[in-house]
């Protein structure tokens, strides 16, 4: 496939999931997005990219074992793949190429 | 937290469970709990509960498209196709496996699907398809109509003048009609069928030639040059297609007539849709044909853009009731009103091809069945399959798709074969079908057909794989895998069975009352009296010879001589129109004691006959007399004769007999008798009111010369026809023979409309009833054998083997009972919706409904009762043992 590019919403994605290390999972990286880019990403759509970037490779899903509370419950946790770092590393450096000399505004 | 727990909304998490890939499900309603908790420890309950919905409406779409792309792609990345080719392998080897099975579900689609996609054809051509020319939904027909409602398909010409000069809401109205003509060609003579039809009717048509020119002004010139266009079939058959024939010349009744063109190959014409050829219609002004009252024009008219078939109606019968005012010596009592051209050429083909289509759409929904209920039990049989594949991690998905695979391979061959039987199929309908089904020509198995075929396919594919799908996927890996063979049956297949079995009753047995009651009313038909000798009466018409210097007269009277010379013929009588056959005249005349004062003129049909006619036909007469060679001469007093419909609708109380009458503009007309009713052009209808004259005392310049010949002979009138054909032959060789059918022919013409709907009701309701009866038999079976191990524990614990027999047979006639009565239900629904197409029984006749009900209850017993037996036959420890 050569090089892959990733769209805006698996770029965050996968920021939030790097950005989260050991601690990423639906819930979590939603909130981390919301928290870095000020976006209200839908779950669904979280869950929708995380599934593409499965598919491409990137991530992969561990089922973890219950959180040691009562009534604590297993949760699917993401984590990036070699593949992934060089993905996301690729497209931050692209966006930062983008981003130079470029008047920017203030930030709101 | 005091507050106790924000539960997520039920809807809102049926909607995430509906849209999400399953494998996901899980963890996203997990994710979605866990957000609300946290947020409903810092707002509002309802503020969560709102943010918990918007998360999840905006989730729909992502979460919808990412589903799809792992339908395309199966997760472990392998492409959908590699699955499907795989599944249609398997299901190839699986379908070899069980090849009687096999067979019977192709076959059974083959039969469903050829019958649904010819009988498709024939209803998208006739009913669905406009008709072929431009502005076609805008084009009506218009019709004379008498007060007392009859339909009059002809209006009078000066009237349509009016109309046409008159009305708002036509943009063009066409005059024209249909004639019949004699065309000598290479020697030979033959009857052809014409339309002669005036500019407009061209353009309303929008007629082109392929070859040569259409009509142009100077054609239409009452001193214009004689011309002629004919019809792309016609110029094939006669004359081999050879386009040399533009410009020459052929000789119609007697005169030359140029050709100027060929028609396109297949255009629209009417009123008879695949004429000979076309002429231009030329009105004399002075002629009878330029009459007020005298009704022969047909007349088509396009719409103004906008305006609907009502606009129009209104309009017409607007014009005709001036009309009424200012012309009431020959308008009274004559209205006008209008058809959209589609139904006038149509007619009432309609409901019966809504019947047949009902018909075969129920033949394949049983058909369907059978094969859902075959493919069931094949995954019920193979559930421990799908329960191994499910637990070691196969996707409920990927079983689906895999049953599916199999329903579609199924459907696929017996569509593709039924789709190679429709053409055959459909030529057989159409052969099968009395006259000519309007349209025919436009019939074919084309794209369209071919789509609705397809959609066939997919329907009855999915419908029979519906519940097999449901079964697999339901595979519930624990107790699938400790359930053994035999140990008892899902609840859903017995469900599913139960459905199929009922629906099968109630739609066989609503088609076997349906062709009960059809075949009833062929019956009927046939025990109709018509009020003549029909047997061993042979007809035909024979034209005068033109150009000569016999009279019609003079011919006709050494035909009749040397045809009674024949051995065995007893009588022979010549008349212009006879019962069930073609050359309709209609007139209207004035009863002389009422003068204008009296009521409307009468409008009666007309016949002209030789003296002898009711003899050789085997009428009544029933007062007065008949006619004597005394009355037939044109300057002898005039006189006519009546029939009991006339009598009944011009004299009402009176006796006729001695009355005068202005008809044909000749005055002081004496009817001197009455004769029997004589059914004509329907057996089923009553006789049409009739006025005879003798046939040289009627002299009307647009009726036609030729006449009928009927023969009553000794012998079958089938072996006269030779001899007959030699002997006008000997009398002059120019003259066409033409209609030549014995009375008996014509009859069962007569009633060949109610012969197709019984023998195609009752082929489809058999095929039906035995598909059913297959049905049955194969879910009780099945039943049984599932059931084979509880049976033998019954057995064992000491119930009889007939207790078993009864058992089984009464569940199954359970079933039954609930099928009959959606069954009768349906069919008394349905019943009034085919008064059309009945004669001489009741919609909802009871004998009928009980007979159906006992023939299809019947067939369920007996279906039922094999596998009944079977049960009651288990060996306990054989039973018992079978694990």
């Amino acid at each position: 496939m050569g090089q892959r590019f990733l769209g805006e919403l698996e770029l965050f994605v996968l920021g939030a999931v790097q950005a989260l290390g050991d601690n990423a999972y639906g819930a979590s990286i939603r909130r981390e997005i919301a928290k870095r880019t000020t976006r209200d990403v839908a779950i669904g759509s979280v869950y929708a990219t995380l599934g593409n970037l499965h598919d491409k490779g990137f991530v992969v899903f561990d089922v973890s074992d219950p959180t040691p509370v009562q009534g604590g419950r297993s949760r699917r946790m993401v984590r990036l793949t070699s593949a992934g770092r060089i993905a996301l590393t690729d497209s931050l450096r692209a966006v930062q190429r983008l981003a130079r000399g470029l008047a920017l505004g203030a930030e709101r | 937290m005091s507050q106790p727990p924000v539960r997520p909304p039920r809807l809102a998490e049926w909607i995430i469970r509906s849209v999400a890939p399953p494998n996901d499900v899980r963890w996203l309603l997990q994710d979605f709990a866990e957000e609300l908790g946290e947020r409903a420890a810092s707002q509002s309950s309802a503020a969560s509960l709102r943010w918990y919905w918007s998360q999840t409406i905006r989730s729909i779409v992502p979460l919808l498209r990412r589903r799809l792309t792992t339908l395309i792609t199966s997760h472990r990345g392998e492409h959908m196709w590699n699955d499907l080719a795989q599944d249609l392998r398997f299901a190839v080897r699986l379908s070899a496996r069980t090849p009687l099975t096999t067979v019977v579900v192709i076959a059974t689609l083959v039969l469903g699907l050829g019958a649904t996609t010819s009988v498709f054809s024939v209803v998208d051509a006739v009913l669905i398809r406009p008709l072929p020319f431009a502005a076609s939904t805008r084009t009506v027909q218009l019709f004379g109509v008498l007060r007392d409602g009859t339909d009059i398909s002809s209006t009078a010409y000066p009237d349509l003048l009016d109309v046409r000069a008159t009305s708002h809401a036509i943009e063009r109205l066409g005059i024209g009609q249909q004639v019949q003509m004699s065309l000598e060609h290479g020697g030979e003579a033959s009857r052809i069928e014409a339309v002669q039809i005036d500019s407009d009717f061209v353009r309303v048509l929008d007629l082109r030639a392929g070859i040569g020119r259409m009509f142009d002004a100077e054609s239409f010139a009452m001193s214009g040059p004689e011309q002629v266009v004919l019809s792309h079939g016609f110029w094939m058959r006669e004359f081999g297609g050879d386009r040399s024939i533009v410009g020459k010349t052929i000789t119609l009744d007697g005169q030359a007539s140029t050709v100027i063109g060929v028609l396109e190959e297949r255009p629209f014409v009417y009123p008879q849709v695949s004429p000979d050829i076309i002429q231009p219609l030329r009105i004399r002004p002075a002629s009878l044909f330029a009459r007020r009252g005298v009704m022969w024009a047909t007349a088509v008219a396009r719409a103004r853009p906008g305006l609907s078939t009502e606009d129009v109606s209104r309009d017409v019968a607007a014009i005709a009731h001036r009309l009424e005012i200012e012309y009431p010596q020959s308008n009274k009592g004559i209205g006008m009103h209008v058809k959209p051209l589609r139904d006038a050429v149509v007619g009432d083909i309609g409901s019966m091809l809504g019947l047949l289509t009902a018909a075969v759409a129920s033949v394949l929904l049983i058909a369907s069945l059978n094969v859902g209920n075959l493919l069931l039990a094949r995954a019920t049989a193979r559930a421990r399959e799908f329960a191994v594949r499910v637990a070691i991690g196969g996707s409920p998905w990927r079983v689906r798709r895999q049953v599916l695979a199999e329903a579609f391979l199924l459907a696929a061959l017996g569509g593709a074969l039924g789709l190679a039987l429709a053409p055959l199929l459909t030529r057989t309908l159409l052969s099968l079908y009395p006259g000519e089904l309007p349209r025919a020509a436009e019939i074919h198995v084309g794209i369209r057909a071919l789509l609705g075929a397809l959609a066939g396919i997919l329907a009855s594919s999915i419908l029979a794989s519906l519940p097999a799908m449901r079964q697999a996927t339901s595979a519930r890996p624990g107790l699938d895998l400790r359930a053994t063979a035999g140990a008892g049956e899902s609840s859903q297949s017995r469900r599913f069975g139960r459905f199929v079995f009922g629906a099968q009753i109630a739609a066989s047995l609503t088609m076997v009352f349906v062709a009960g009651l059809l075949v009833r009313s062929l019956k009927e038909t046939n025990r109709i009296r018509p009020g003549f000798e029909p047997s061993r009466l042979l007809t035909f018409m024979a034209a005068p010879p033109r150009g000569r210097e016999t009279s019609p007269q003079a011919y006709y009277q050494r035909l009749d001589d040397a045809l009674a010379r024949i051995p065995g013929v007893t009588a022979v009588a010549t008349a212009w129109h006879i019962p069930f056959g073609s050359n309709w005249h209609g007139d209207v005349f004035i009863r002389e004691d009422k003068g204008d004062r009296g009521p409307a003129n009468t409008q009666t049909n007309v016949d002209a006959i030789a003296p002898g006619f009711e003899r050789t036909i085997g009428a009544r007469i029933i007062a007065g007399r008949a006619f004597t060679a005394a009355d037939n001469d044109s300057l002898g007093p005039p006189v006519a004769l009546i029939n009991e419909t006339l009598a009944t609708k011009a004299f009402p109380g009176e006796d006729p007999v001695g009355k005068e009458i202005a008809f044909n503009a000749v005055p002081h007309r004496r009817i001197v008798g009455v004769i029997a009713d004589m059914k004509d052009g329907s057996l089923v209808d009553p006789a049409p009111s009739m006025l005879y004259l003798p046939v040289e005392q009627y002299k009307q310049e647009y009726a036609r010369r030729d006449r009928y010949v009927i023969m009553r002979s000794s012998r079958d009138p089938a072996t006269l026809m030779a001899e007959a054909r030699l002997v006008v032959r000997a009398v002059d060789e120019s003259v066409p023979l033409t209609d030549v059918r014995t009375m008996d022919d014509r009859l069962a013409a007569a009633a060949a409309a109610f012969r197709f709907r019984a023998l195609l009701l009752g082929g489809l309701s058999t095929l039906a009833w035995l598909l059913a009866l297959v049905g049955v038999y194969g879910i009780v079976a099945e039943t049984v054998n599932r059931q084979t191990r509880e049976i033998g524990i019954r057995l064992a614990l000491g119930m009889t083997p007939g207790g078993v027999q009864r058992t089984v047979l009464a569940a199954s006639l359970r079933t039954a009972v609930i099928g009959v009565v959606v069954g009768l239900a349906v069919s008394v629904a349905i019943a009034p919706s085919l008064r059309s197409m009945l004669y001489g029984v009741a919609a909802r006749d009871m004998s009928l409904l009980i007979a159906a009900t006992l023939a299809v209850f019947a067939a369920a017993a007996a279906a039922a009762f094999i596998p009944a037996r079977r049960a009651s036959r288990v060996d306990p420890i054989i039973a018992l043992r079978s694990d």
